[in-house]
């Protein structure tokens, strides 16, 4: 599959939740984070969301987010989405909403952004082990 | 030493200002409320719904392929034409990639990190040799390349 020209990533955040106001469709990100802590692996976060803005959306583009485990780069999870008729002049959102999501280990995270198979931008959170019990 | 320019400034203090509405006027203060119109993106929600797949906990895939499609250039002045092919090694512990058509190199703790420095190096790269008023055969030959992948952004 080829595109002309590429999408370009204008931002790539997570979030605790991403609110879309009815009517005028404005998104609202909630709890902008890039670090969980937690007293025990593995951990489900229950709830959160990761936004893109893209530039050069042309056409239909399958996006693919990858959630890659950095320290060994280890795929956990990937999901596609495929994008029809975008206008050309506008930017394009995505608002991604994941729940119970099972993160095995502490580490660092990534969530990479594909479309069609072209690497575009990634975003980092770092998985923390908290000991509750400590001083 | 008399003062060259003089200030005037108010203090704000916590607490809220009634500003003048319509035919109320004040010194200083606004004559008129304009009141915008609702303002929302021009394009309707389209919801998608998109299957996540797991991986087997027990047999994580590796996401380290032999080579990757490259398009984070992350430089709203600069536009990608088309995908940039990397080949992807190994170094000890640190992931290299390189654009063989353009003998141009990065590498990296992780795949994405060394895609990062890739396409920091190819940003200065681009600006380095488009500002250059003389290139000798290999620089001139490498712009060609490079302008074959990226362009500057129309204002």
């Amino acid at each position: 599959m080829s595109f002309d020209p590429i999408p370009s990533v204008a931002a790539m955040l997570v979030c605790d939740q991403i609110i879309s106001e009815q009517g005028t469709n404005k998104k609202s990100l909630i709890g902008i984070f890039q670090r969980v802590q937690s007293p025990m692996f593995p951990v489900v976060i229950p709830r959160f969301g990761i936004y893109v803005k893209l530039l050069d959306v042309v056409g239909t583009i399958e996006f693919k987010l990858r959630i890659v485990k950095l320290d060994d780069e280890t795929l956990l999870a990937e999901m596609a989405a495929p994008i029809k008729d975008q206008d050309p002049s506008q930017p394009t959102e995505l608002a991604i909403s994941l729940q119970n999501f099972q993160i095995p280990q502490p580490g660092k995270y990534e969530f990479q952004l594909y479309a069609n198979d072209v690497y575009l931008h990634r975003a980092t959170i770092d998985l923390v082990e908290w000991d509750a019990g400590g001083a | 030493m008399a003062p060259i320019a003089e200030a005037t400034y108010q203090n704000f203090v916590p607490g809220s200002l009634r500003l003048a509405g319509s035919g109320e006027t004040r010194p200083g203060a606004w004559s008129a409320i304009c009141e915008l119109p609702g303002q929302g993106s021009r394009q309707p929600a389209r919801a998608v719904t998109a299957d996540l797949r797991f991986t087997g906990q027990d047999a994580f895939a590796a996401s380290r392929p032999e080579t990757v499609l490259f398009g984070g250039l992350n430089d709203p002045r600069l536009r990608l034409l088309k995908p940039i092919p990397l080949k992807v090694s190994r170094e000890g512990e640190r992931t290299r990639v390189s654009w063989v058509e353009a003998d141009t190199a990065a590498s990296g703790e992780t795949l994405t990190c060394a895609m990062e420095r890739f396409g920091t190096r190819l940003r200065s790269l681009f600006y380095e040799l488009a500002d250059s008023h003389s290139l000798d055969a290999d620089r001139a030959r490498l712009l060609e390349v490079l302008t074959r992948h990226v362009a500057l952004r129309p204002a």
